[in-house]
């Protein structure tokens, strides 16, 4: 780009001096020029005239002057016009060229990086797709989990319920065979103890020589 | 502690020599007499048996013993080996079980009756009666009282015990309450 320009500046600049190099020679004719301008204004004036009067072929005559303006424009033109085509016409082709090529390659890779984002777009919708398909698979497992647990829980309640209450049962059982056993054991020794004073208060020696006999008695029948 | 293998061995050397002289009632008595002795006076034990004292003079300790004892020359030779073999401290257990060798070999038992009264003659011979059937040896008895039994009588022979007394009736009658649901 910075080539392109050194180019073009000095062709710019040999443009403007061809321009200005016929100046001097208008300047020169300009009095011969002056007096056609004159005669050209003068012409449209006197132009109906002539029109009226019939001069019409006078007044539409050419100046050698002036074609030898028209001839050095030409010249000039057409010598610009060479200086341009020799001078600008590669550099601007190789850099519309390298434009279009820029261009071109940002369009692709813009493409590329569009069909990328496409390609995202479209993976990270399946993959929300995906997510939401096992969000609602975990949340689907969570639920049968809980209600695997509420179940649990509540066996495991109503079991411990059962115990809490089979284990009362028998401690209601225990203390009240305990408290048979206790008032069993208590009314024993106090019948012994009664039986013991009342047969102490009541035997007399004879009654403890019977006995003895009783008991021998018995003892021999046994043996 | 009583030493009854011990003492068994010692005993029944003493019972034969007793036996082949004929004098094992004498020795039995003499035996009985000085465990009386030792439990009478329990500073004779130590002295026949503490180590600490010489044993010529525990020696002549337990001569002076037999010799009141008058004891004849095997007893009181036996007895000193006693002494020198330091064993004078089972001396009551050899009494004891001397005695059961003399029971043995008269076909005697020794019986203990308790009674909450004093039993008359006749009732004391109709236990010896019924204890020497049961045992199938003569009975020699001793008594005593214990009014706890309330009534009734508890003989021992042996191994043998006969409880007929009103105390254990009642327990027994307490317990089978008791036993029963």
């Amino acid at each position: 780009m910075k080539r392109f320009y050194n180019r073009l500046i000095p062709t710019l600049f040999l443009t403007l001096c061809l321009i200005a190099a016929p100046l001097p020679l208008m300047a020169t004719s300009s009095p011969a020029e002056g007096t056609g301008h004159e005669a050209a204004a003068t012409a449209p004036a006197s132009h109906g005239e002539a029109g009226a009067t019939g001069h019409h072929g006078e007044a539409g005559t050419v100046t050698k002057a002036q074609l030898n303006d028209l001839f050095w424009r030409v010249v000039v033109f057409a010598v610009l016009v060479i200086l341009l085509v020799k001078f600008t016409a590669k550099p601007l082709g190789t850099a519309l060229s390298a434009r279009r090529q820029q261009v071109r390659e940002e369009i692709e890779n813009l493409e590329t990086r569009r069909q990328d984002a496409e390609k995202a777009y479209q993976e990270l919708v399946a993959k929300l797709e995906g997510i939401e398909k096992d969000i609602k698979e975990i949340v689907d497992r969570a639920v049968v989990q809980a209600e695997k647990e509420r179940v649990r829980i509540i066996e495991a309640a109503e079991k411990s319920a059962t115990d809490i209450t089979r284990q009362a049962e028998m401690a209601v059982q225990k203390e009240l065979l305990d408290a048979k056993r206790l008032l069993r054991n208590e009314m024993a020794d106090k019948a012994a103890a009664m039986a013991e004073q009342i047969i102490k208060n009541s035997l007399t020696p004879d009654d403890q020589l019977r006995i003895v006999d009783q008991y021998l008695s018995k003892v021999e029948a046994v043996q | 502690m009583k030493q009854t293998i011990l003492a068994r061995r010692y005993a029944k050397a003493l019972f034969m020599v007793g036996k082949e002289k004929g004098v094992f009632s004498q020795y039995n008595e003499t035996l009985r007499t000085l465990k009386d002795v030792y439990q009478a006076v329990p500073d004779i034990a130590v002295a026949l048996a503490n180590p600490m004292y010489p044993l010529d003079l525990r020696e002549k300790l337990m001569d002076g013993i037999t010799a009141s004892l008058q004891v004849d020359k095997p007893l009181g030779n036996f007895l000193r080996l006693v002494v020198q073999k330091k064993r004078a401290a089972i001396i009551p257990d050899i009494a004891e079980e001397f005695a059961a060798l003399v029971d043995a070999e008269n076909n005697v038992c020794q019986g203990h009756v308790v009674s909450a009264i004093a039993l008359n003659d006749d009732t004391l011979k109709k236990v010896r009666e019924t204890l020497a059937k049961l045992t199938g040896k003569d009975v020699q008895l001793t008594t005593s009282i214990d009014t706890s039994i309330i009534g009734g009588i508890i003989a021992k022979v042996g191994d043998l015990v006969l409880d007929g007394s009103i105390r254990t009736q009642i327990a027994g009658l307490k317990d089978s309450i008791k036993g029963r649901e």
